[in-house]
């Protein structure tokens, strides 16, 4: 149910001031007032004053924002519109139940590593399957323009490969898989775990952790992200390390909401334990010490900032900072590097026309700088401007990989296979 | 709060805009029934034309009907100018957003009217041009609505305001006449100055749908000042000295001590809290002349007593000092409930006594008094701030801003220096102007609007009474 007392006090503090169409994505691509945090609040609103009921046209405008947390913090007044509209989501969908293919897609297949491993392969396979006919072609190319920027073989999913990991003592950093990295990008998890262990951060990588609950919470689904986040906590306040680092901004993000989810259930002191732990890989490495190595690149590399990292994680110089130290990295600032680039996970699904209008000028200012790799913090902003890139030789790549790449000599996964 | 519009005036607004572009479902007219004052008023229909056709079309439907029209772009003016009377049209200008043309051999630019100001500022400085007007609200503020409200900013102590860029305009006339007013040439006395006349009109004689704007060369440099007073008076009397000593920069802002403390409470930018009053210069130009502008200004400030003079020494450091000036309404926001931003302005010579008065007048009715200013074209932004939870917090308000604008107006001064009237101060209007050139202002609306439709309740009062009623 919703917290009636405090979203409507929330919402009255908004002072109008019309700010947040500065910042917001979806006001940027549509220029409506119900496409923007002050249009939005002001519906909250008057919906908890009763003038206005839960319209099928109210939920369109809920479910059309891209939840980049940037009204939030550019807000004068200081209003939490991301949490007024996730509740109202949430309120949405215990009303009218979730889409059956979202249901299975969000309680079905990613709180389960193998079926989600499963599902992959389906998807990949009806992609790749020109010859039967129809297969690829029934696909909407935002789905498969997308799918395009995973690699063409399917690896094994990195959880599977590694198995229960030991964390042995001294083991300072525990990694959270993101189930992008797992499963369409192992290759980051090994470049990742490569870069901390050359700095001397023992790490470990948790295998035991799910999901992290953010596409169920974007679309509403509060019972299946709770649910992730107690299992999650479990599994990682078992762990005797000092930081839970994390690959993707949208897991990092998530973990930290945890308290925020768990408000009031038993479990929200450990929620709130685990997210003090929370940072951002590229965070941790300039805040503890990381090493370069000594290939020369000869690069010209521009940065996109990922909301969840920018906005919730406060996270922008540091992947910068890697990314200078790099030898033969030029790197290149982008106009408007923090503006969204439309994915928001599911969003570019469910909202493919509003995701390509906040798409188009993203790739435009990217390729302004006519850069030969752009480096993003989050692998679903990965998926999404590569698929904008997709006409251009333009690759994006995660700066820990760019890092792990300086090291000219074999990389740690070879000798870890060889250990298995 | 049903539309009570005819179902076939929305019909024919139908036809000339497609359905996608005529609005009134509930959510719709709620999220156009506000601008940033408390005023609230929710329209019948919001239209979203794309064209300079297409406006004349929904205008000529309108009188047809006799339905009242309140043209709106980013919806962020500060005095009620966009909240349309309830149950009658907004024309939203969201969606007539285009650059027609950077005319970089005769240094104009042409554009619609809903393009966001900021976007213009983009597209001519990528060109190394510059168009200099920036009010605050410049992110989200569409040109469209700085050219009606005639928006000034920060810079205007150098480079003026809207209306000083002005070159020609499109507009559409309630009763559906597109008439050009200006050109595209910086000399042009053709007839009346009709461009002007529509600069500041406030969405009540026309719909401005396309606008030609003149371009300057971009400033090779520019830097930034903070000067720091012990007194708020000391800083008072440095603008004046400014002026006299034939200095002027780009921007002379001011923010007094009980600002600065909220700033350094809630977003520190490092202000040392104890200073009376902060002042923030930027200066522009060629290298030299900006050099010489830093030095000039330093000896004069020093010569006035200030604490301490600082050149931020790189874009970083210029950067975060400005970060403190912009955070300042927000903080303001963060620790009232209520903050009335007014924009009360002085003859450049009565900054001292206006700000005194400003800080008096505060105390005399117990309310918060909180002191910006774009001081060098004696624009103040006295804040008059309060919690409503307050018993008569409200009336003493009113009362503050009754003897603010007195105070303005026995200095020499305006209403308004920026903001516009709007309904807000529709009051006020004849504490300014005698009643022989209201009658004037009257008159000429009555030509080009018969039946008072356009934005009708702005300025002045037709049908009924109302005061400073921006109150949440």
């Amino acid at each position: 149910m919703l917290d009636k007392a405090r979203l409507y006090a929330e919402s009255k503090k908004c002072i109008r001031c019309g700010l947040c169409q500065a910042v917001c994505p979806s006001y940027r691509a549509m220029r409506n007032e119900a496409s923007v945090a002050r249009g939005r609040n002001r519906l909250i609103r008057l919906l908890l004053e009763g003038q206005l009921s839960m319209t099928p046209r109210l939920k369109e405008d809920m479910f059309a924002c891209l939840g980049c947390e940037a009204c939030k913090i550019n807000c004068p007044a200081g209003v939490i519109t991301p949490e007024l509209i996730s509740a109202l989501k949430a309120e949405y969908v215990e009303k009218d139940g979730l889409p059956f293919i979202q249901r299975t897609i969000l309680r079905g297949v990613l709180p389960h590593s193998k079926r989600f491993a499963l599902a992959m392969k389906m998807f990949k396979l009806g992609q790749t399957v020109k010859i039967v006919p129809g297969v690829a072609s029934k696909m909407p190319e935002t789905l498969s323009g997308r799918l395009a920027a995973i690699p063409e073989r399917l690896p094994k999913p990195l959880s599977e490969e590694l198995g229960k990991q030991d964390f042995p003592d001294g083991t300072k950093v525990a990694y959270f898989l993101s189930c992008t990295t797992n499963f369409m990008f192992p290759d980051l998890g090994w470049d990742a775990l490569q870069v901390l262990e050359r700095a001397g951060h023992g790490t470990a990588i948790s295998t035991e952790t799910v999901c992290c609950g953010k596409p169920q919470a974007s679309l509403g689904d509060k019972e299946t992200t709770v649910k992730m986040a107690i299992h999650n906590i479990r599994a990682l306040s078992n762990l005797n390390v000092e930081a839970i680092l994390t690959d993707c901004a949208t897991c990092g993000s998530a973990l930290k909401e945890y308290p925020h989810w768990l408000k009031g259930h038993p479990m929200e002191e450990e929620a709130k334990g685990i997210a003090e732990k929370v940072q951002d890989i590229s965070e941790y490495l300039v805040k503890k010490g990381f090493k370069v190595g000594s290939l020369h690149q000869n690069l010209r590399v521009t940065y996109h900032d990922p909301c969840h990292l920018n906005h919730v994680l406060g996270v922008r110089t540091e992947p910068r900072q890697i990314l200078k130290a790099l030898p033969g990295v030029e790197f290149v600032e982008s106009p408007d590097a923090d503006r969204c680039c439309g994915g928001a996970g599911s969003f570019c699904l469910t909202h493919p026309e509003i995701s390509e209008r906040i798409l188009e000028p993203k790739v435009s200012s990217l390729a302004s700088t006519n850069p030969d790799l752009v480096a993003t913090g989050c692998p679903m902003c990965k998926i999404q401007l590569q698929y904008g890139l997709r006409k251009t030789d333009v690759k994006v790549i995660h700066p820990v990989q760019l890092l792990a790449r300086t090291f000219s000599e074999k990389t740690l996964r070879p000798d870890r296979s060889a250990n298995k | 709060m049903k539309s009570v519009l005819p179902e076939q005036l929305i019909q024919e607004m139908v036809q000339v805009l497609g359905k996608d572009r005529v609005k009134k479902e509930l959510e719709d007219l709620i999220c156009y029934s506000y601008d940033s004052t408390n005023m609230i008023e929710m329209p019948g229909v919001v239209v979203f034309p794309k064209t300079t056709i297409e406006v004349s079309s929904l205008l000529k439907i309108a009188t047809h009907w006799r339905i009242p029209v309140t043209t709106r772009g980013g919806g962020t003016n500060l005095v009620g100018g966009t909240v349309p009377q309830e149950g009658t049209i907004v024309l939203s200008t969201q969606l007539f957003n285009q650059i027609v043309e950077v005319d970089e051999e005769n240094l104009v630019a042409v554009v619609e009217p809903g393009l966001i100001t900021r976007d213009l500022h983009r597209a001519v400085e990528a060109r190394g041009l510059f168009y200099p007007p920036d009010p605050a609200s410049l992110n989200m503020s569409t040109i469209g609505g700085n050219v009606a409200e005639n928006a000034g900013g920060p810079r205007g102590f150098k480079y003026g305001v809207t209306r000083d860029y002005l070159l020609g305009l499109t507009v559409v006339l309630m009763d559906g006449r597109i008439i050009k007013a200006g050109g595209r040439t910086i000399k042009n006395v053709s007839g009346y100055d009709l461009t002007r006349f529509f600069a500041g009109s406030e969405g009540t004689l026309g719909v401005i749908t396309e606008i030609t704007v003149r371009l300057i060369p971009l400033p090779e440099y520019k830097r930034t000042m903070l000067v720091l007073f012990d007194e708020l008076g000391q800083a008072a009397e440095t603008v004046s000295a400014i002026i006299k000593g034939k200095v002027v920069p780009t921007t002379l802002e001011l923010m007094d001590h009980e600002i600065i403390d909220l700033i350094e409470q809630r977003d520190p930018v490092g202000f040392p809290r104890d200073v009376g009053a902060a002042m923030l210069f930027e200066v522009d130009g060629g290298q030299n002349e900006v050099q010489a502008q830093i030095e000039k200004i330093e000896r004069i400030c020093l010569n006035q007593g200030a604490r301490s003079v600082k050149l931020a020494a790189n874009q970083e450091e210029a950067d975060n000092l400005w970060r403190g000036r912009r955070n300042a309404f927000g903080v303001m926001a963060q620790s009232f409930t209520n903050v009335y931003p007014e924009d009360a302005t002085v003859p450049r010579n009565k900054v001292p006594e206006m700000i005194k008065r400003m800080k008096e007048i505060g105390k005399k009715f117990n309310v918060g008094m909180l002191i910006l200013g774009h001081m060098g074209d004696g624009n103040l932004h006295p804040n008059i701030c309060i919690n409503d939870d307050q018993p008569g917090a409200l009336e003493r308000a009113e009362q503050a801003i009754d003897a603010l604008f007195a105070a303005a107006l026995e200095c020499g001064g305006t209403l308004s220096g920026e903001h516009g009237i709007g309904r807000a101060k529709k009051k006020y209007l004849s504490w300014q102007f005698d009643a022989d050139t209201i009658a004037v202002m009257k008159e000429l609306k009555r030509t080009l609007d018969p039946y008072g439709l356009l934005n009708p309740g702005k300025i002045f009062e037709v049908d009924r009474e109302e005061g400073h009623n921006n109150v949440r």
